[in-house]
């Protein structure tokens, strides 16, 4: 372990509930170590506020290894935090200067409600996911290994959709809060693959409907959804499902 | 249900109407530019085309072309609209910092104010259809050779010219073509990428390419006013000698 420790001058979003008004609340924390990571560095700050008799930032995480997409916050106005291809669970206070001001808020966007502090409502993308539906197998005996062939590119590019882990950052980062890269990467890692093939229209017509009544933006193409996801799910795949969705337009 | 509407009119299902639109008004304005042009060979031949334009298809290819560039822009505008003001709506409260994250964005000013542009454009569209297509403000001059027949000519040169020699139309020309190669900074290769450009090196090679068109797009109008301002004499003169079309007419 490192003997440098940090500290930090931070500016918390905090906010009682859905519809109380919430504002930026000046913390300082001191202590902390260069090799914690951001979410234990708020542990340090709830610490510090438990002490003190007041209520606790409540900020949402689960696995802390940056795979579940439980995490996110916007760390100095960036999705995740300033280091690309990181989650913020992943992200080490190393990156920042000692004495640094950072500022934290919440994913903002009208789909995603601000429960309290730091937490806010993602379930309008797993409701994106459901609406997508199932995937016809084929019943019976298992199919041998390699029975349906599947070039590598198209394996490799459903991979790279799969690798989404549905955190919303790319929603926090969009000018226009557009779920365009999520959906984009749900219907992408079917859509390189012949399984799921039968249901590949209506799928990605109604994933984009539902997109549409959580009331996420259009895509304009900023692309600053890929610059801030942890995954680096590329804009391709949101080439990818427009074209399968002038499919579903045409057909 | 997906009904035809929910299809067409979703968040995907428009954008595909404004990229459409948006390449179709790329090939029109390349094609106006290379028409414009023929004002460096002179009154000549800019009036020449004028007149090939007014009579063309026996006078079918006007209304034909004017009606598409109204359904052209009417469309890409209205789509594009009613996107933003969507967009509006799907973030109400705003981050108290937020800065573009870099790396593999392609977030440019460019991008941040399509509707700015756009809607500039537009105000100018009418201006720009008002005075050159109309002659609002201008005095009605008809070619030289034309003016005893049946069939009389705008002398359309005439018109640019004067426009060009007053420094307030000069200087709106100038602002408004330097937008123009903004909005298609961004729009030229956002349109590829609506319409489903997959491959990522072609995609960042059109992110090139579309910035090196609106560029030229723009130089290329620029150069117009320019040149009229400063080369071409606002006393004329004008068309006398009978043109070569006009003479077949
Ligand atoms: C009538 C006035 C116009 C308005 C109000 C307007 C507005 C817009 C808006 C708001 C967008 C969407 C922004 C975005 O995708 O980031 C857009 C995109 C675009 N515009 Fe325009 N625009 C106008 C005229 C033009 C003209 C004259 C051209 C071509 C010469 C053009 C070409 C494009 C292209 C290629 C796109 C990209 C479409 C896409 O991303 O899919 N626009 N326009
Ligand atoms: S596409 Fe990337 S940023 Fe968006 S939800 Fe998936 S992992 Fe997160
Ligand atoms: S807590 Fe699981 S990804 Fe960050």
């Amino acid at each position: 372990m490192s003997t440098q420790s940090m500290s930090f001058n931070l500016r918390v979003w905090r906010q009682e509930g859905p519809q109380e008004p919430g504002r930026l609340v000046d913390y300082k924390v001191v202590d902390i170590s260069p090799e914690m990571s951001f979410l234990e560095m708020l542990d340090e700050l709830n610490v510090q506020l438990t002490r003190k008799g007041e209520r606790p930032v409540e900020f949402d995480s689960d696995c802390r290894e940056g795979i579940c997409g439980m995490c996110g916050l916007v760390i100095t106005g960036v999705a995740h935090g300033p280091l690309s291809a990181t989650t913020t669970c992943t992200l080490r206070m190393r990156h920042f200067q000692d004495g640094q001001t950072i500022e934290v808020e919440p994913f903002r966007a009208a789909a995603f409600p601000v429960l309290r502090d730091l937490v806010v409502d993602r379930t309008a993308l797993d409701r994106i996911i459901q609406a997508g539906g199932f995937v016809s197998q084929n019943a019976g005996s298992a199919p041998d290994g390699n029975a349906i062939p599947i070039p590598k590119d198209d394996a490799e590019n459903a991979m790279d959709a799969a690798s989404c882990i549905g955190c919303g950052a790319c929603v926090a980062a969009c000018p226009n809060a557009s779920a365009f890269l999520f959906t984009s990467a749900k219907v992408s890692q079917l859509a390189y693959l012949p399984q799921g093939r039968p249901e590949a229209r209506r799928r990605v017509a109604s994933m984009v409907r539902q997109m549409d009544l959580e009331g996420f933006g259009n895509c304009t193409n900023h692309g600053e959804c890929e610059a801030v996801c942890p995954k680096e799910v590329s804009i391709h795949h949101i080439a990818r499902m427009r074209k399968e969705y002038w499919k579903a337009m045409l057909g | 249900m997906n009904t035809f509407v929910s299809l067409y009119w979703s968040t995907v299902g428009r954008k595909f109407w404004t990229a459409l639109t948006g390449i179709c008004l790329v090939g029109f304005v390349i094609v106006h530019l290379v028409g414009n042009l023929t004002l460096f060979m002179g009154n000549q031949a800019m009036n020449d085309y004028a007149y090939f334009l007014e009579t063309a298809l026996h006078g079918g290819l006007r209304p034909f072309g004017e009606l598409a560039l109204l359904v052209l822009f009417g469309v890409h505008a209205l789509t594009a609209l009613s996107a933003t003001l969507q967009n509006r709506r799907g973030r109400t409260q705003g981050y108290a910092v937020s800065r573009p994250a870099g790396g593999r964005s392609h977030q440019t000013l460019s991008s941040r104010t399509m509707v700015v542009t756009g809607l500039i454009l537009l105000a100018f569209l009418v201006l720009h259809v008002a005075q050159f297509r109309f002659g609002v403000g201008f005095d009605w001059h008809v070619t030289a050779e034309s003016a005893g027949s049946a069939h009389p000519v705008r002398d359309v040169y005439r018109t640019v010219v004067e426009a060009f020699h007053t420094p307030l139309w000069m200087g709106i020309y100038l602002f408004v073509m330097a937008l123009l190669g903004f909005h298609l900074r961004h729009g030229i290769w956002s349109a590829f990428q609506t319409l489903g450009t997959i491959n990522t090196p072609l995609r960042r090679a059109l992110f090139i390419l579309g910035a090196v068109l609106a560029v030229l797009l723009a130089l290329g109008f620029l150069v117009l006013p320019v040149y009229i301002y400063a080369v071409v004499d606002p006393a004329g003169p004008f068309q006398s000698a009978p043109s070569t079309l006009g003479g077949a007419r």
